[in-house]
């Protein structure tokens, strides 16, 4: 069945497509995780409340209306984004929102103490989250964030929605062109995303093994005893 | 796959002169480098006749409705408005086409948005849309038809009919199928809209509604497509709204501050219309002479009057 | 262009309209959620691994696959095999079906937080399987899950304008239609997002403090 070009092609360039959206959604998604995860513990009360008011905004309203929004009406009155940007940018901020209550999570769940040994050890604020709290933080958050990469890869095929030629588009044209049966190509599809979510998955099982390495005898221990 | 960003992006370069669909389409959004993430889509200030010369191409907008513009088999647009448009342009200095499919709902505002710079899916000219869009001149006229069940067990034959009856009509949404049968006076909860054409027959055959409404050409390529005996489609007619009879006929749509380039496609199309050379064009995709001629004499102002 | 107020407060009757659908909708799908992630949550548990398995990968399949597909799968292909169901009741189907393996998961820990010893003491007292699950495992695990399900049941709904691709008049549904007739974009996807916001924040808020409530109980 793949054999067939007419079949196969539009396939491979959709997949290009999606794993493109997919990469800079999880880049912007990564960065506003980190930066409302951070800003959401911030002690001035001005830099958490931002946070705060991004993540309900992004948590509270649909993902796919946002990106009509940004699509369909925000041209009408202000910039006007290529769809790979409107979509990337929309799967981001989204991701974000979620990813913001994990980094969160994690760095509030390292133990006090290495907070307490930062300053002994007169580290500034910045080294103490660069070096000590955010690589063993990192370690917790891996697992969430492998699924936030997954939810992420499913959103992505709302940008069929606002004419990127994802796997979802190119099933529904060749549904169109009666290249193959809709049950053939809609198969297609569904298994093109699971074999990337189990790619993704996979990634995200190693690097959290190799990310451990360095803390087996620090609290990954201590917890795996408890 | 291996390609980084960077050179994704002269990939993107190199294959605009394509005329594939699938990368067109793509391609569309393709402007991103890192950077370009919280950048803009960098409208092009100026005359966009101008700009689509220098750059050899103009996007088009289709709904992926056969006749009129659609995608064939191997992913390049075309159809009978693509196709004329693809002439008329290579006649301006422009010597390519992308295409950009979208819903046909979203080819207005997917128009005002600047996802492309011409409408080319045979839209209806009407007074509504003229206030939104610019409009070439017609290049065809056609009646309605509808698509039923095989011997039309409910008789309908205009859409007078399906509002008496208590049949349920599909038509696309943001046709002027769903303005036709409001004004006939069928009730919302009666009217279903579909995406696209394709949908709309697919939704017919799978008795999701009992008739669907379209022009007399778009049911035909779709029943043809679906080729189920259990369907066929209905004598053409042309739709009374208020007493009046509305006469289809479609054109090309513009922005409404893109008056020059619509100017200059118009003059090209309407010396076409008077040579007669619309119709060789358009015959494979089955416009014969009775549309085209339909279309010889009517312009822009007197459907948007209408 | 700019906002027009009239226009808005025109077309709101539309849109709460379609509030309604999507509301249903939730309600309707979270239901079969529920219901679907509790079996399927049982099946996995099982010894039988002929059951087990398939079940852990049916999980894994639908979860890791989009929605939108899944709900042009039950729309397009269903009809190709004589199975056409309304739209409305393709997209409960498809958001049940999809929310139930999310749901599984919850119950799972839900049910795992179930010490050992209440199933020991169950087989003990010789209680048949019914007993065990319906008056001794469930009523323990299911309140530990009820935020979760919450949580679930905001997400569901900020998923049901994806039905919107399948001809459900939802909020999105309703605001591209009146797009579709009015040419005007901005206050029907504005007013779409704005009503969004009016029920999920709310929500969110109930679902916090019920998360509160609940860990502060012995």
């Amino acid at each position: 069945m793949l054999s067939d070009n007419a079949l196969w092609r539009p396939f491979l360039d959709g997949i290009w497509i999606t794993l493109q959206v997919t990469f800079y959604g999880a880049a912007l998604g990564t960065f506003m995780s980190v930066l409302s995860g951070l800003a959401s513990m911030s002690s001035v009360r001005g830099v958490r409340w931002v946070s705060r008011v991004y993540v309900d905004f992004f948590r509270g309203t649909s993902a796919i209306v946002q990106l009509f929004w940004i699509f369909y009406a925000l041209p009408l009155i202000g910039p006007s984004f290529s769809p790979m940007v409107a979509g990337a940018v929309t799967l981001g901020l989204n991701m974000g929102s979620y990813g913001s209550e994990v980094v969160r999570g994690a760095v509030q769940a390292v133990p006090r103490g290495q907070t307490e040994a930062s300053i002994a050890l007169n580290l500034s604020a910045m080294q103490r989250m660069q070096y000590v709290i955010f690589p063993q933080a990192a370690v917790s958050m891996l697992p969430p964030y492998g699924n936030l990469l997954i939810e992420l890869l499913k959103a992505s095929a709302l940008v069929s929605l606002i004419t990127l030629a994802d796997i979802t588009f190119v099933a529904q044209v060749l549904r169109v062109n009666g290249t193959a049966s809709t049950l053939t190509l809609f198969s297609i599809a569904l298994v093109l995303y699971f074999v990337i979510a189990q790619g993704i998955a996979l990634v995200v099982r190693l690097a959290e093994a190799r990310l451990s390495q360095g803390l087996e005898v620090g609290r990954g221990a201590g917890r795996r005893a408890a | 796959m291996k390609h980084d960003i960077l050179e994704a992006n002269t990939l993107l370069q190199r294959r605009l002169g394509r005329r594939t669909l699938f990368r067109g389409v793509g391609m569309a959004g393709l402007g991103l480098t890192g950077a370009a993430l919280l950048g803009c889509n960098g409208d092009d200030e100026g005359s966009p006749l101008e700009a689509a010369r220098d750059r050899g191409y103009i996007t088009i907008g289709f709904a992926n409705e056969a006749p009129y513009g659609f995608a064939d088999e191997s992913g390049n647009v075309t159809g009978e408005a693509p196709e004329v448009a693809r002439v008329i342009l290579a006649e301006l200095g422009v010597p390519d086409i992308q295409g950009v499919v979208v819903t046909f709902d979203s080819l207005i505002p997917g128009l005002q948005a600047r996802r492309f710079d011409i409408i080319a899916a045979g839209m209806f000219i009407n007074s509504n849309r003229c206030a939104e869009v610019l409009f070439s001149d017609p290049d065809y006229c056609i009646p309605q038809a509808f698509g039923v069940d095989a011997g039309n067990p409910f008789g309908v034959m205009n859409y007078q009919d399906v509002a008496n009856s208590d049949a349920t009509i599909g038509v696309l949404s943001g046709g002027v199928e769903d303005g036709y049968a409001q004004a006939a006076g069928i009730p919302d909860d009666r009217i279903t809209r579909f995406s696209e054409a394709p949908a709309l027959a697919e939704g017919l055959q799978a008795r999701r509604v009992d008739v669907i409404a379209a022009t007399s050409l778009s049911i035909r390529a779709q029943l043809d497509r679906l080729a189920d005996p259990n369907l066929e489609m209905t004598a053409g007619f042309t739709p009374i709204v208020d007493g009046e009879p509305e006469y289809g006929c479609g054109g090309y749509g513009f922005r409404r501050d893109d008056q020059e380039l619509r100017d200059a496609f118009n003059d090209v199309l309407v010396s076409m219309k008077q040579n007669n050379e619309i119709v060789p064009i358009t015959e494979p995709f089955g416009f014969g002479e009775t549309e085209i001629s339909a279309a010889t004499d009517v312009t822009a102002d007197d459907l948007c009057e209408a | 262009m700019t906002w027009d107020w009239e226009f808005a407060w025109r077309i709101m009757p539309r849109l709460l309209e379609g509030l309604v659908t999507t509301v249903q909708a939730t309600l309707l799908g979270i239901t079969l959620a529920m219901v679907l992630g509790l079996v399927l949550a049982m099946l996995r548990r099982s010894e039988v691994r002929a059951i087990s398995w398939p079940t852990a990968w049916v999980v894994e399949f639908i979860r890791s696959t989009p929605l939108l597909v899944q709900l042009y799968f039950l729309y397009f292909v269903g009809p190709t095999f004589g199975l056409t169901m309304g739209a409305l009741t393709t997209g409960v189907l498809g958001l049940g079906l999809h929310y139930a393996t999310y749901t599984s998961e919850v119950y799972r820990a839900g049910i795992e937080s179930v010490p050992r010893g209440q199933w020991e003491a169950s087989t003990a007292l010789n209680l048949s399987p019914v007993t065990t699950w319906g008056r001794v495992v469930l009523p323990q695990a299911i309140p530990v899950v009820i935020p979760a399900l919450g949580n679930y049941l905001i997400a569901m709904f900020k998923d049901v304008p994806l039905l919107a691709t399948i001809t459900v008049l939802d909020v999105l549904g309703e605001a591209r239609a009146v797009g579709a007739q009015s040419f005007r974009y901005l206050e029907p996807y504005t007013l779409a997002g704005l009503l969004f916001l009016a029920v999920s924040i709310p929500a969110s808020i109930l679902v916090r403090q019920l998360e509160v409530r609940l860990a502060r109980r012995p």
